[in-house]
């Protein structure tokens, strides 16, 4: 192979952590002008490896090369001025800077001996370089003023203008519109003909597809291999993905759910800024969604019910009597669970065991001399029944619970819930950032739930989630109900028109 | 390529410096100072260091509660200084056992109020504790006209001075206070919520813990140890002075309890590791006295200890390739 036409080479690189073995022996290169996709579930090395490019972390064993050259990145800074920039889901941008100063962040043009900013030349440069990305954003906006695709975009432009020969994407596409992966894109594409090599993170297999020249698949820190993408297929990367042939889960609701007993009941109910006028019934051992995209209230209404937000008004009936829910220990009282969308900063105890993350909902009725002490041997037993029941992986009892994988950190969090014995059980983007494997079963588990009788009422932004696995749905557009879908009517198609407030005519009841 | 035996020493040195650091540390200061002083090397400078360490040992349980529960409070000093004038003052009308009870429970509703003025109103726990730090010594010199109240009753003294089968009665207290503490932080249900408050508020009240009660209570319960110790301190002093009572003690306490492995910001700490570094600031304090090194560079030693050991955490968790 032509050694030139190497731009970045990982050889043999391995990385630990206490108890876990990150990245082992993966080889891996990167040629000039490609587009190189990575694959691999939840805690297959990913991150970790493109931590080490972007000199957040130092491998233990192996070496990279980049441009030829032996090379070793002590910080982020070091690896930006060799040419590397990483874009991470969580952006590095500041908020309160804006969109030039970020863009030219320590490089800033200054007149009069570098002491004043030279803010005419920051604004017009900035500008040249989004108008190059074929960007209208304005240069003087601040951060937090502007969306989540354009911050994105403010990355991309950030890395262009420190001339990076390689860029790294994670999960670019995770918070996108359509509309905006399409010009993610064709922006990536401009960028491949003029020869920057662009590592693509990705979990969606599409997306590898239609844009990368070759796929590398990692697996539990190991590489699997590196295929061509024109040489393979979806099904194959699968297949190296999970080690197995797995198909999606969905199980068909196996006794069908009569209309007959209202566990709860939402009347008019608002929520400021985000919920207008919502109504609607939750009947026993259903599962219902509430759909819509960002923005369009549903996340507020699931919160607001639990008690999590406030609420501006309206009334919950809860099996026929009239409650009030206004913090989340009335709603735990009444038997209402809530799985929040937002693992990491809403539900983990990252400084506590699995064991104590997973009772700490009920610690104070497993407790002997009138609650004053832990009766470890309950806690214990509650916990290996719900451990069973949820098929939860872990080492021992008192394993931190940032050590888990990503699936099995969510099985604790809903086994946090389920502990309670609620009846109803709020479900936010319930299988957010686990792998498939994982989300089949925790789609499994759902369904047996609501067969046993409990009803689910929850809200995803992955469309087969919503289509597939829920009785009915609720569209909410701008906190309006737009459409209501049961089992028979639903589609994707008719979801999406749904959600981006095209059903004016066509609302289906 | 690195040696990966090597690597593994080190993560296996690195993992027992958790549990036996600050000890291997104490163990090395009193090893210095036995061998460069012969009077600090007696039974009973080693007792002494014992008693003395109750000061800081005992004040330090509600502060680790307070920093392991993400909240913060350096009015701990002044709140001893005042409680110790105002409880002593009382001998005279309710004796010294009703004294001594009112000066804990005083403590403990000033603690109360720190807490609802915290959660209640939102004011940062730093600064109504720092308020208060103005407050309760103003109050102190307000109460005295700075006089100097002198204890006389016994059973006060007793409880900085006394022995039982030839034990000092603060170390007797002080073993009593860790007995409770362990008990409360590891066996009891709102042990519990300390850690999840401090790992995260957000999660803990989703969790439908009432996080404003555990701040309170939290807050409370440092008045409580604070009250314990401003009785001991004032009884080893034989007075209750407005001005000096109490004077850095927040500072002693604080370092104490971030010495011994407990994370500012909130989250899992440890009692064990609380003892040990009061008694290693106790011992460093009194090694230095026994060589007549001037107060001043006292506090210097304190502070370079408190950053060495703070310095090594950092490394053990490189070496683990842990983030913080």
């Amino acid at each position: 192979m032509n050694k030139n036409n190497k731009l970045c080479k990982l050889e043999n690189i391995t990385k630990t952590f206490p108890g876990v073995v990150a990245i082992n022996d993966v080889s891996f290169d990167v040629n000039l002008g490609e587009v190189h996709a990575l694959v691999g579930e939840n805690g297959a090395g990913k991150s970790t490896l493109i931590k080490m490019l972007g000199g957040v972390y130092r491998p233990d064993r192996g070496a990279i090369y980049f441009k030829n050259k032996k090379t070793v990145f002590t910080s982020t800074c070091e690896s930006q001025n060799k040419g590397i920039s990483v874009i991470y889901q969580e952006f590095n941008l500041i908020p309160d800077l804006t969109v030039a100063e970020n863009i030219f962040v320590g490089r800033e043009p200054k007149i009069f001996g570098s002491l004043i900013m030279n803010w005419k030349k920051l604004n017009s440069d900035a500008k040249k370089i989004l108008e190059d990305l074929d960007s209208d954003i304005d240069p003087k906006k601040y951060i937090s003023d502007i969306t989540i695709a354009e911050r994105q975009m403010v990355e991309i432009a950030k890395a262009l203008s420190i001339k990076s020969r390689l860029i790294i994407m994670d999960e670019p596409t995770a918070t996108l519109t359509g509309k905006e992966v399409k010009k993610l894109f064709e922006i990536i594409k401009n960028l491949r003909e003029k020869g920057v090599s662009i590592i693509y993170i990705s979990h969606r297999l599409e997306e590898a597809f239609e844009l990368s020249d070759r796929i590398t698949v990692l697996r539990d820190g190991k590489k699997i291999g590196t295929k061509k993408t024109s040489d393979t297929n979806e099904s194959e990367i699968i297949e190296m993905m999970v080690g197995k042939v797995v198909k999606e889960y969905f199980a068909e609701s196996s006794t069908k759910h009569e209309k007959k007993e209202v566990v709860m009941e939402v009347n008019n109910y608002s929520v400021a800024d985000y919920v207008d006028n919502v109504s609607f019934k939750l009947y026993k051992g259903e599962i219902l969604s509430i759909a819509g995209i960002l923005g369009s209230g549903a996340h507020h209404l699931l919160r607001s019910i639990y008690g999590a937000i406030p609420k501006k008004a309206g009334e919950i009936y809860f099996e026929g009597k009239k409650v009030n829910i206004n913090d989340p220990r009335d709603a735990i009282k009444l038997g209402i669970g809530f799985v929040t969308e937002d693992r990491k900063d809403e539900a983990l105890l990252y400084d506590m065991s699995v064991l104590q993350n997973l009772s700490i909902i009920i610690i104070k009725t497993l407790t002997f001399l009138k609650g004053l002490f832990i009766k470890a041997e309950k806690e214990k037993s509650v916990f290996d029944r719900m451990k069973d029941r949820l098929d939860i992986k872990f080492s021992n009892y008192n394993q931190k619970v940032i050590y888990l994988s990503g699936g099995n950190q969510q099985k604790v969090v809903i086994g946090r819930t389920l502990i309670t014995n609620c009846k109803v059980l709020i479900l936010c983007e319930p299988t957010r950032g686990v792998d498939v494997g994982a989300k089949a079963e925790i789609h499994k588990i759902m369904r047996e739930l609501a067969d046993r009788g409990i009803s689910i009422l929850m809200t995803s932004s992955e469309l087969p989630e919503l289509v597939n696995l829920s009785d009915r749905s609720i569209v909410l557009y701008k906190g309006k109900v737009a459409a209501e879908f049961d089992r028979e009517t639903m589609d994707e198609e008719k979801l999406v028109e749904a959600q981006i407030g095209q059903t004016s005519s066509k609302i289906i009841k | 390529m690195v040696d990966i035996r090597s690597r593994n020493l080190k993560v296996k040195v690195a993992q027992q410096w958790e549990n036996f650091g600050m000890l291997f540390i104490l163990v090395l200061i009193l090893a210095i100072f036995s061998s460069l002083d012969p009077n600090f090397r007696t039974v009973y400078n080693f007792i002494s260091i014992f008693k003395y360490s109750t000061f800081i040992a005992i004040g330090g349980i509600g502060m680790a509660f307070c920093i392991m529960s993400g909240d913060f409070d350096i009015s701990v000093g002044s709140m001893l200084a005042f409680v110790g004038v105002l409880g002593s003052s009382f001998i005279p009308f309710i004796g010294g056992v009703g004294a001594v009870l009112s000066t804990i429970v005083i403590a403990s509703i000033l603690g109360f109020i720190n807490g609802i003025f915290i959660t209640k109103l939102r004011i940062p726990a730093f600064i109504t504790t720092l308020g208060m730090l103005y407050i309760f010594r103003a109050l102190a010199y307000l109460y005295t006209s700075n006089v100097p109240v002198y204890i006389e009753n016994k059973f006060w003294l007793y409880i900085g001075n006394g022995k039982i089968f030839n034990i000092n009665f603060p170390i007797i207290l002080m073993l009593i206070c860790y007995l409770g503490g362990y008990l409360l932080l590891r066996k009891s249900p709102f042990g519990r919520y300390i850690v999840a408050v401090g790992t995260n508020p957000d999660a803990s009240r989703l969790s439908g813990i009432n996080v404003d009660k555990v701040r309170i209570i939290v807050f409370t319960l440092v008045g409580f140890f604070v009250g314990i110790s401003s009785v001991v301190v004032s009884a080893n002093l034989g007075s209750a002075n407005p001005g000096q009572l109490g004077q850095g003690y927040e500072f002693q306490v604080i370092t104490a309890v971030v010495l011994g492995g407990t994370i500012l910001g909130g989250g899992n700490g440890s009692l064990g590791g609380l003892f040990v570094a009061a008694l290693i600031i106790t011992a460093l304090k009194n090694g230095l006295s026994l060589m007549q090194v001037d107060s001043y560079w006292q506090d210097v030693a304190t502070g370079l200890v408190l950053i060495f050991a703070v310095a090594l955490n950092r490394i053990r968790y490189t070496l683990l390739g842990q983030r913080e």
